[in-house]
Formats: C-alpha cells, structure tokens, sequence
C-alpha cells in the first residue's frame, strides 16, 4: 500500500482504525503526521459551536434579497409559478401549431376537405364546358345578379 | 384578489403576443385563384374540386403534366375522371390565349355565383341545347338587344308584343333565365 493510497483512506475512515494502515502508520513517519493533523482538525471541528443567529437576521436577509430582485420577478412575485407553467403551455401549443403549419399542402395542391368529391369534379368539368360553349351566359359576381 | 388580476392582466397580455406567429403562420400564403372564396366552407368537395381545375387552367401545359402526374389527390381520382381532365384540358389548351383567359375568367366568376344562380344556369344551358343552330342565332340577338337596355326597360320589352311574336313562350323564359343572372348595373 503506497503513501498517496493510506492518506485517502486517512480521511475516508475519519479516524476510526485500521489494521492495515496503522501497520504503514509505523514505518512511515511522513503519513503519521499527515493522520495527526487531520485527527487534530477533526478534534477542532468537534470543539466549534455555531455563533447564535443574530436578532432580526432573517428579516435583514429578505430584506437584501428583496432589494437585488428586479421590478419584473417583484411584480410577478405572486404569480410566478403559474406565469412560468401558462408560458410553458403557450410554447408546447405554439410549436405545435407551427409543426402542423409546417405540413400544409403547397400551394400549387388546391385543399381538399373530403374525399368521395367523384361528383363535384364532374360538375366542375361540365360547367367548364357549358362556360366554353354558352358564351352568352352572363357571369356576374355572387350577389350582383337578381336570382 | 391582487395576485388573480395581476395572473388575469398577463394572461391577457401575453396570449396575443404569444400566439401572433402562429396565427400569422397559418395565414395563407398568397390569395388568388387558389385561395378559398366564401363558399368554401359552404361546399368545401365543390371549391376543392373547382379550385383543382382552375389551378390546371391557370399554369402551362408543361406543369399541368407535372401535376397530374404527382398528385396525390389528382391520382386518387377515378381513371375515367382523370381521363375526362386530361381532354377537356388538351381542349382549353387549344384555344387562342385570349379566349383561354377570358374562359378561366368565366370559370373562376362562376364559381362564386350563389349554388342557386349556378343550378338556374345549368338548367338554362340544358334548355339553350334543345333549340336547334337558327332559333339559338336569333336567341343571341334577343338576349343582346336586352343586355343593352336599361334594367327598368328588360322585363317590359321581354312581354311586350314584339318579342312574343319573335320567341316561343320556351324561348322567352330563357331569355328572361339569362336576365335574371345579369348585374343590375352592367359597364359596356
């Protein structure tokens, strides 16, 4: 076992023993000394107690939080949560509407709205022709005629 | 309460924003003999079917090919359909180009008369296809000598004497079908 491998396990075990790395702690004065700084650093750490929270700290503290937001997030404040999920909703249907408009028949194919149209094209087709050769037919614009 | 109508003031802020592009995208691209007239969502099969053929009548021969040869829609019709389009095609092609506008005209104006006004003219072209070649000649002189009287004089001269001497009471009720459909007022 090399020094790099006994001063991880060192921090790994947090003091706790280990046959196999105090074996090496006796042959190796180096990695004795790195353990006894680290025990010597964890002795310390037990040792801290946390300061008590000042008076009043909170409210310090939202108040600075409050002071840094910009007019926009104090504004949405409140609604921000639904604001985001709407927004998302826009999006989605947005990018789908626009997916679907992606896929719109080119123009030179005229719309379809249904099939079985046998018969409307045949009336198509006979109105050319009764419009090529009944030239006197007048053809007026829908409403302007008398019906 | 504050926080619903600040909720309520983006929605209604935003919604348009927001859906502007995809309203515009779905805006036709460009309006024109393809576009839907108001019919549309009245005979949806009849302006489908009638835009295809005015689409045809309105590109080159060379593309008319083009379309009924990748189509789908236009492949989906029955051989003998497609058939009848290829001739009566091959017939508009024919023409002078100037009676080819003038009939792609007529073509598009007639589409957009009422389905009413569009039944009374067929009906009217099935009677005028009963005459024979003469009383069909004197029909058209008949039916000019109204066009170009004024709206007020058309349905007196139509019973007047003079024309029941001159047209079958069949005849003068085509004539009067054939007045019936023009404008009320008219440009010559």
């Amino acid at each position: 076992m090399n020094c790099q491998t006994v001063r991880d396990r060192i921090l790994e075990l947090a003091g706790r023993p280990e046959p196999e790395i105090e074996n090496h702690l006796r042959t190796c004065a180096a990695c004795a000394e790195v353990r006894q700084e680290q025990l010597a650093l964890w002795r310390r750490l037990d040792e801290w107690t946390a300061p008590d929270v000042s008076p009043g700290f909170d409210a310090r503290l939202f108040r600075r939080m409050e002071a840094r937001s910009t007019w926009i997030t104090r504004w949405l404040g409140p609604v921000q949560p639904a604001f985001a999920g709407a927004l998302a909703c826009l999006v989605l249907l947005a990018g789908v509407v626009l997916e679907r408009a992606r896929h719109v028949p080119p123009p030179t194919e005229p719309p379809v709205a249904a099939q079985g149209w046998d018969r409307e094209m045949d009336t198509a087709l006979d109105d050319m022709q009764m419009l090529s050769e009944f030239e006197i037919l007048p053809v007026a614009q829908a409403g302007e005629g008398k019906s | 309460m504050l926080i619903r109508s600040r909720a309520v003031l983006l929605a209604a802020l935003l919604i348009p924003v927001l859906l502007m592009p995809v309203v515009s995208a779905q805006q036709p691209l460009r309006r024109g003999p393809l576009g839907p007239g108001p019919k549309a969502v009245l005979r949806p099969r009849a302006v489908a079917a009638r835009e295809m053929i005015l689409h045809l009548m309105s590109v080159s021969p060379a593309e008319q090919r083009n379309f009924m040869e990748r189509n789908p829609r236009f492949l989906r019709l029955p051989p003998r359909q497609q058939e009848n389009i290829r001739q009566r095609l091959a017939a508009y092609n024919s023409l002078a180009p100037a009676r080819r506008d003038a009939l792609r005209e007529r073509f598009e104006l007639f589409g957009q008369l009422t389905p009413e006004q569009q039944d009374r003219a067929r009906e009217l072209y099935h009677q005028w296809n009963q005459f024979p070649p003469a009383r069909r000649q004197q029909l058209r002189q008949g039916f000019r000598e109204l066009r170009e009287a004024p709206p007020e004089e058309r349905q007196r001269r139509l019973e007047g004497e003079e024309f029941r001497n001159r047209y079958t009471e069949n005849e003068r009720q085509v004539l009067h079908g054939l007045v019936d459909l023009l404008p009320d007022r008219e440009e010559f």
